[in-house]
C-alpha cells in the first residue's frame, strides 16, 4: 500500500495540474459568489459555510477524477489489479491519495476564503478543520469509488459528477450545517445529529470503498 | 506441485448478451508452452485476463498453478502478464517503472532493474521518461516488466506487436530461456510461422471454445494457416491436419 502512495504522490506532484486546476477552479467559485451575493455582515455568517462546502464538493469533484490519472494510460489499472497486493489496499492507498491532496487544497483556499468574505478564521480554525476533515473524508471516499467505477467502465469524466452529485448531497448539508455552528463561535457540536450524519456517511463509504474494490476492478 | 499450469472446464464468460467463451476446456501442462490462435473476438484475450485475474468468469472451473480461480495474492505473484497496453507509467522513467513493479511483487532491487534493462537492451533509455519511447522500446520495456518477479506462468498477449527486427529477435530469445527454465507460456498470437519456434502445442479458438488442437509436425505455419481456414469456414472433420484434432 506504501507503495502505491508513494507512486501516486509522486506522479501528482510531478504533474501538479490536478491541484492546481482544483485552487483555480475554488478561487474562481468563491470569486463569482463574492460578486453575484449580496454579502453583508448581518448575512455572510450564514451564506459563507454554504459557498466554501460548494466550492469544496466541485472541486474534490474534479480532483476524484484525477485521483487514477496514473492508472488511465497504458492500462495501468489493470496492472495494479493484477498484481500481489490486497485488492482492499489499493482502494485504501487510492483513498488516502485524494483526502491528503483534498486537505492539501482546503489548505490553500482557505486563506483565499477568508479574504474574500472578510471572516476571521483563526479563533475557529481547529473546529473548522475537524469538520474539513470530516467532510474531506466522505468526499475523499465516495469519490475514490466512482472514479474507479468510471475507469474500471471506460466512462472517463464525464459520469463521474453524475454519479458523485446527488450521492453527496448529506454530506453537503451535514457539512453546511456543522460549519455553520463552528464559524459562529461555538464549539465542535459532537452530540449534533449532523455530527452523527457525517460520521456514518464517512464510514460508511470507506467500508463500501475497500470492500468492493475486488469486484468493481475484475468486472 | 500440480502437472498442469492451467486447466479451465467448461469456462464461460459474456459481456453483455455476448457469449465470448463458451464452455472451454483446456489444459496447459507444468513447463509448457502454448500458442493460443484464433480470430478477433474468438475469445483469446478474455481468456488471458480471466487466467491473470483480470476478469471473472461467469461459469465454469478453473485452476492456475494449482489454485482455482478467482485468483489469490499468491497466485497473482506467480503470473507475468504482457497484454496489449503496457502497464507503463508514461511520467515515470524505465527504470522508476521497473523499481515500481520490484516493490508491487516483493522483488530485491539490489541487482534485479539493471540487469533486466540490460537484458532487454534498454539501458541507455533508463533515466529516460516512458512516455518518449517509441512502440518498440515500450513492448521491450514492458517484457522486462512482465518477467521481473520471475513468473511461474508467463500470459502473452501478442507480443511481437511493435518490434522491430532486433526486438523480435530478443524477444524469441528471452521465450527460450524461460522455456528452458520451466516457466509454462500461454501465448496469443497471429504469427504463424513463429508458432513451432516458440510452443510445444498451439490451440485454435473458435466460437469461445477450443476448435482445433495440435503439437509437433501440427504446427507447421502450412498445417495451422489450414485449421484456422476450417475453422473460420466452419469445417468439421481433420482432413485438413494429420495429427491435430478438430474439436468442434
Amino acid at each position: 500500500m506504501l507503495t502505491l502512495l508513494a507512486r501516486d504522490l509522486r506522479l501528482q506532484f510531478r504533474r501538479g495540474e490536478l491541484l492546481a486546476s482544483s485552487f483555480v477552479m475554488g478561487v474562481l467559485m468563491l470569486l463569482a459568489f463574492n460578486f453575484s451575493l449580496d454579502l453583508s455582515p448581518d448575512n455572510v455568517a450564514a451564506l459563507a459555510p454554504g459557498i466554501l462546502w460548494v466550492a469544496v464538493l466541485f472541486s474534490a469533484g474534479l480532483a476524484a477524477g484525477h485521483g487514477f490519472v496514473g492508472e488511465r494510460e497504458n492500462g495501468c489499472m489493470d496492472a495494479i489489479v493484477a498484481s500481489p497486493l490486497d485488492r482492499g489496499s489499493v482502494y485504501l492507498a487510492k483513498f488516502i491519495v485524494n483526502l491528503l491532496l483534498l486537505l492539501l487544497f482546503e489548505t490553500m483556499l482557505l486563506p483565499v476564503f477568508a479574504l474574500f468574505f472578510e471572516l476571521t478564521v483563526l479563533p475557529v480554525l481547529a473546529p473548522l478543520a475537524l469538520v474539513l476533515l470530516l467532510g474531506s473524508i466522505g468526499l475523499a471516499a465516495v469519490g475514490t469509488l466512482f472514479a474507479l467505477v468510471t475507469v474500471s467502465g471506460g466512462g472517463r469524466d464525464l459520469a463521474l459528477p453524475i454519479l458523485l452529485l446527488p450521492l453527496e448531497v448529506p454530506l453537503l448539508i451535514a457539512s453546511v450545517k456543522i460549519t455553520r455552528v463552528v464559524m459562529a463561535g461555538g464549539d465542535f457540536p459532537w452530540a449534533d445529529d449532523w455530527v452523527r450524519l457525517l460520521l456514518g456517511f464517512d464510514l460508511l463509504f470507506v467500508v463500501a470503498g475497500w470492500l468492493a474494490f475486488e469486484y468493481v476492478a475484475t468486472d | 506441485m500440480p502437472e498442469t499450469a492451467v486447466t479451465c472446464r467448461g469456462l464461460t464468460r459474456s459481456f453483455g448478451r455476448v457469449g465470448v467463451l463458451r464452455g472451454l476446456d483446456l489444459e496447459l501442462g507444468r513447463g509448457a508452452s502454448m500458442a493460443l490462435l484464433g480470430a478477433n473476438g474468438s475469445g483469446k484475450t478474455t481468456l488471458l485476463r480471466l487466467l491473470a485475474g483480470l476478469l471473472r468468469a461467469d461459469g465454469g472451473n478453473s485452476t492456475v498453478l494449482g489454485h482455482p480461480l478467482p485468483s489469490t495474492a499468491i497466485l497473482r505473484r506467480k503470473l507475468g502478464y504482457l497484454g496489449h497496453e503496457s502497464w507503463l507509467y508514461g511520467e515515470l522513467s524505465a527504470r522508476e517503472n521497473l523499481e515500481f513493479y520490484c516493490r508491487l511483487y516483493g522483488v530485491s532491487n539490489d541487482n534485479s532493474v539493471d540487469s533486466l534493462l540490460e537484458r532487454v537492451g534498454m539501458t541507455r533509455a533508463a533515466s529516460r521518461r516512458v512516455r518518449s519511447f517509441s512502440r518498440g522500446m515500450v513492448q521491450r520495456l514492458s517484457l522486462a516488466r512482465a518477467l521481473l518477479h520471475d513468473p511461474e506462468l508467463l500470459l502473452l498477449d501478442e507480443p511481437f506487436t511493435g518490434l522491430d527486427r532486433d526486438g523480435v529477435q530478443l524477444l524469441d530469445k528471452l521465450v527460450a530461456e524461460q522455456r528452458a527454465a520451466g516457466t509454462s507460456i500461454l501465448m496469443v498470437t497471429h504469427d504463424l510461422a513463429r508458432v513451432s519456434l516458440l510452443a510445444d502445442e498451439a490451440v485454435l479458438l473458435g466460437r469461445g471454445r477450443v476448435a482445433w488442437q495440435g503439437q509437433g509436425n501440427d504446427l507447421a505455419p502450412e498445417r495451422l494457416e489450414q485449421a484456422w481456414r476450417d475453422t473460420a469456414s466452419g469445417q468439421g472433420g481433420s482432413a485438413a491436419t494429420d495429427g491435430g484434432t478438430q474439436t468442434c
